[in-house]
């Protein structure tokens, strides 16, 4: 990985490519990238090699990526490449160390509460904490992550208190707001939708731009339709380090795009309860940039770096 | 009756030839993911994952579910015949499992860890195949106040399972504490004690620090003993199996560790792991020669070899009726579920009940096929002690470094376990346990999560945290224990003792 | 001796330790910061090795524990750390079957041929065992 020659163009790719996958084992990133590898040398005409670099949000995985040249060794991405170097030091800024090849697919957040609580919407629980600050607790899947940011970004918006407790993982988060040891919950779509199915969790909004597409999901409004300014999503995407030649890039960009746009991979992605949504590396690029300048503002303006900040003295 | 019925059906479903030769697979490759330390189930699902779509979903669910606790049958095979556990569930088994492989039983104890998974297994699935709904409501009782004050508890009681220091083991558990609390942060999103070295975000995998201590430390232990050690008794056939007696002590506790392993198993957190620990801490306080624990007592055994079987049906039981994954393993199964269409949770029943009672059937029938390839290869296992300990600790070092490598990929983990390793030998030399370390790194986190969260819903007061009607119940079943040994050190070994508690 | 030395470790693991924990903020007991379990366990630490080492001094008892060959162990961790730098240089293959002849001879394994097929055997066996049927990525 410390070979720094720029590659052949004409002749690339000519061994297999090392795709980092910067979390565990089994975990949604994983699953993804190991969907992509499927199909792989069918498309880029060499087999895709998954290595999981788990550990520190992503960050030794993509530090890795980033450090690399020779376009033999890509990355696995998701919102946390922005939010990471805003909480703090990190060896690269990713957002401009990386180039992105490709979106896949958007993780939205949705808003849920049990539904013996006695809020029907969510108007009706922004009055309640209006009158009670402090009261309502909204779990979320860890400091930072976008449930989290979510989460506070309701709050400001509103200008209500809402009390946040992190959990370790979403699986976590929905067992405590199913046994009533926190009221709010802002989690993946996924991890919820069998309770809302089933009518032991109520969802209250989506914190995307449009409605999501799934059926169980289609008639929950999102924040903005109710008045407030909360949108956060996170993606899976891919990447490449900075620099690469162009015609190596367009390689990979045409690679994955027909990869990711086949049926069966399409239909494999909602199956693992992702919304698909393919993004070129133009579209992608764009999409770093608005993200980067729109979270920053708001990791800010939520006072959540403050909250980070705080932990250290 | 009704289940009964649905029982049957699943049966059914779960022997027609495809299942069950998916089932066969899947246990199969359970077996070799818990023999090989630092492969885990998670890897091994994962890898399968892929490959599973061409599968119909219910042979492939199967299949998943084989491989996840076939891996708890293994676990204990390296534990007990090299010191290096397979699995982190098998930790524990390193401390009277190995003494009694050098004592020339590790027929026995192999034979009765298989037999007491077996036992234990089936408890737990009868209890998934009855309980399963009520069961996981139940469990969502317990948040994050009672988790915490379990964990204070656990700590406490467990901090001292073997050796004869109180105050050496409740220094390593604070070490175990302070290792657990290196790397990226969850709860406050920041980095502790890195340096900015990245791999140290990661912090401390519980299995990097098991194979280090235990596994590298026996091997520099036993490769460089200045005088021939003696050789491992050569055993008979007959010896192969347990003794009547062996049998006897066993018995209890194999059925005790499965209620145990069984409730563990409905809470989050790594249930196989911490069942298995309270399971000997349980033994130990049962048992009426304690003193043999840590020098192969079959109890130390059988009992947690038998609570991380059941905990592991007991772990599909929220996975099963609410979808929650509660350990890393139950979430690669959730995906297995997710990628074949199928989402767990409270309707599974209903709408899947060939799938639903064909994957419980089929768990039935996967836990007699693994007694069955397990039982014989006891012999084979033995076989290999026989291997003169100059090729077989060398080869046990390549093994174990490069399962240590596979868990992350890493360099930087294999440079822990040989320092970790270095560590274990001198531990063990100046009468330190390593085990008491190994429990601080798992319940760390968990005390620290459970306060935070636990206060944070209590509107941070900390009565209202402590009176909460569970936690007040654990806290105080927790003080009278401790109490209790106070009272015991105090009357009876009042003088002995206190030239032993160097 | 090494019983106080390990003890001693401990000892200035625990001051380090606790010595970074002051970079993080410890909150209150309503509402704990990152600072919090550290700060404490440092202290627990603290406290627990002095006790130790207090004892130690005060019992003069020593473990007799069977004789260590120290060259030997020297030896195994030069290996150790030989085989983590020729890991990545040589490729997994190569640096097993050096690191494991090595042992072996190390070990006092009698004759050259026999521990060197061994080794050639059982490296080969790893190698295909964990590189293709259980797909890890070996350097």
């Amino acid at each position: 990985m410390e070979n720094k020659t720029v590659p052949a163009t004409s002749k690339y790719p000519d061994k297999p490519i090392t795709l980092i996958v910067p979390f565990s084992v089994g975990g949604g990133t994983d699953l993804v990238a190991r969907l992509l590898e499927k199909r792989a040398l069918d498309y880029l005409g060499q087999p895709l090699v998954i290595v999981n670099k788990p550990g520190g949000a992503g960050t030794i995985g993509w530090n890795e990526v980033a450090g690399s040249s020779d376009g033999y060794t890509l990355g696995m991405t998701g919102v946390e490449i922005i939010l990471q170097p805003l909480y703090g030091q990190t060896k690269y800024h990713y957002p401009t160390a990386l180039d992105p090849i490709a979106q896949i697919a958007e993780l939205s957040i949705v808003m849920v509460v049990q539904d013996t609580q006695p809020w029907k919407d969510l108007d009706e629980l922004i009055r309640y904490a209006t009158k009670h600050p402090g009261e309502i607790k909204f779990g979320h899947g860890g400091m930072g992550t976008t449930g989290h940011v979510a989460g506070e970004m309701l709050a400001k918006s509103a200008d209500v208190r809402l009390e946040q407790v992190p959990f370790q993982g979403s699986a976590e988060a929905t067992a405590s707001l199913l046994g009533g040891h926190i009221q709010v919950l802002f989690t993946n779509p996924a991890s919820v939708k069998e309770h809302v199915k089933n009518g032991t969790v109520r969802i209250l909004a989506v914190a995307s731009e449009h409605r999501l597409k799934d059926p169980v999901f289609a008639n929950a409004p999102t924040f903005r339709e109710q008045g407030f300014d909360v949108v956060c999503s996170s993606w899976h995407g891919i990447a490449a380090p900075k620099d690469l030649p162009v015609e190596v890039k367009d390689k990979l960009a045409k690679g994955f795009e027909a990869i990711i746009n086949d049926p069966e991979f399409q239909k494999n992605i909602e199956a693992l309860g992702f919304e698909f949504s393919y993004l070129g590396p133009k579209e992608s690029q764009e999409k770093w940039i608005t993200e980067n300048q729109k979270l920053s503002k708001t990791v800010q303006e939520t006072g959540i770096l403050d909250k980070i900040k705080a932990q250290k003295k | 009756m009704d289940i009964l019925n649905l029982l049957l059906q699943g049966i059914s479903v779960s022997i027609i030839p495809v299942n069950l030769l998916s089932c066969t697979i899947g246990v199969l490759i359970g077996t070799l993911v818990g023999v090989l330390p630092g492969i885990d189930t998670v890897s091994a699902i994962a890898l399968l994952l892929p490959f599973s779509y061409g599968m119909d979903s219910t042979a492939a669910l199967i299949m998943f579910a084989g491989i996840y606790y076939g891996s708890k049958y293994g676990g204990s095979t390296t534990s007990i015949l090299i010191n290096v556990p397979g699995e982190a569930a098998s930790v524990v088994t390193c401390l009277d499992g190995y003494p009694m492989g050098q004592k020339g039983r590790a027929g026995a104890a192999l034979a009765i860890s298989a037999i007491g998974s077996f036992i234990a297994g089936t408890i737990g699935l009868i209890g998934l195949t009855l309980l399963a709904p009520p069961l996981a409501q139940a469990a969502l009782v317990f948040g994050p106040p009672e988790y915490f004050s379990l964990a204070l508890v656990g700590l406490i009681l467990l901090s001292r399972l073997t050796g004869t220091s109180a105050l050496k083991s409740a220094l390593m558990a604070v070490i175990g504490i302070m290792l657990s609390t290196i790397g990226l942060d969850s709860l406050s999103g920041i980095s502790r004690f890195t340096f900015g070295i990245d791999e140290l975000d990661r912090g401390f995998d519980l299995s990097i620090l098991a194979m280090g201590l235990f596994g590298i430390g026996e091997i520099l232990t036993a490769m460089t003993h200045a005088e021939a050690k003696p050789d491992i008794p050569s055993v008979k056939f007959r010896d192969l199996y347990p003794t009547k007696k062996e049998w006897q002590r066993s018995i209890t506790p194999m059925f005790r560790g499965g209620i145990v392993g069984f409730l563990v198993g409905l809470l989050p957190g790594p249930a196989a792991t911490i069942s298995s620990f309270i399971s000997y801490g349980l033994e130990k306080r049962c048992s009426k020669h304690p003193e043999e624990f840590g020098h192969g007592a079959i109890e130390g055994v059988a009992g947690p070899e038998s609570a991380n079987n059941s905990a592991i049906s007991a772990t599909m039981i929220p996975l099963l009726s609410l979808g929650l994954p509660f350990c890393g393993a139950t979430a690669i199964l959730l995906s297995g579920f997710m990628i074949h269409g199928i989402t767990p949770g409270p309707s599974l029943i209903t709408e899947r009940p060939e799938l639903f009672w064909g994957l419980i059937a089929s768990m039935y029938i996967g836990n007699v096929l693994l007694l069955i390839i397990n039982l014989p290869l006891i012999g084979v296992f033995v076989q290999l002690l026989k291997t003169p300990l100059n090729i077989l600790m060398p080869l046990v070092a390549v093994v174990t470094l490069t399962g240590a490598y596979s868990i992350n990929n890493s360099m930087f983990d294999l440079i822990w376990v040989i320092f970790f390793g270095i560590l274990g030998f001198l531990l063990q030399r100046v009468g330190f346990e390593p085990s008491p370390l190994i429990i601080g790194l798992v319940l760390g986190p968990e005390l620290e999560r459970g306060l935070t969260q636990g206060l944070i819903i209590c509107n941070g007061s900390i009565w209202a945290l402590i009176t909460r009607p569970i936690t007040a119940t654990i806290l105080s079943i927790g003080a009278v224990a401790i109490l209790y040994n106070f009272v015991t050190w105090f009357t009876k070994y009042d003088n002995t003792r206190k030239e032993l508690d160097i | 001796m090494l019983e106080k030395m390990i003890s001693l470790l401990f000892l200035i693991g625990s001051l380090t330790y606790l010595y970074w924990a002051q970079e993080f903020t410890f909150g209150t007991l309503g509402s704990p910061k990152s600072g919090f379990l550290p700060n404490l366990a440092g202290i627990l630490a603290l406290i627990l090795s002095i006790t130790v080492i207090f004892r130690q001094f005060q019992y003069k008892k020593s473990a007799n524990k069977d004789a260590v060959d120290w060259t030997k162990f020297l030896f195994i961790l030069i290996g150790l750390v030989f085989y983590l730098m020729i890991l990545s240089i040589v490729g997994y293959f190569v640096a097993t079957f050096i690191f494991l002849f090595y042992l072996f001879k190390v070990a006092d394994t009698a004759g050259w041929r026999f521990p060197l097929v061994v080794s050639f055997c059982s490296s080969a066996a790893f190698h295909l065992l964990f590189t293709y049927y259980l797909k890890v990525a070996l350097p």
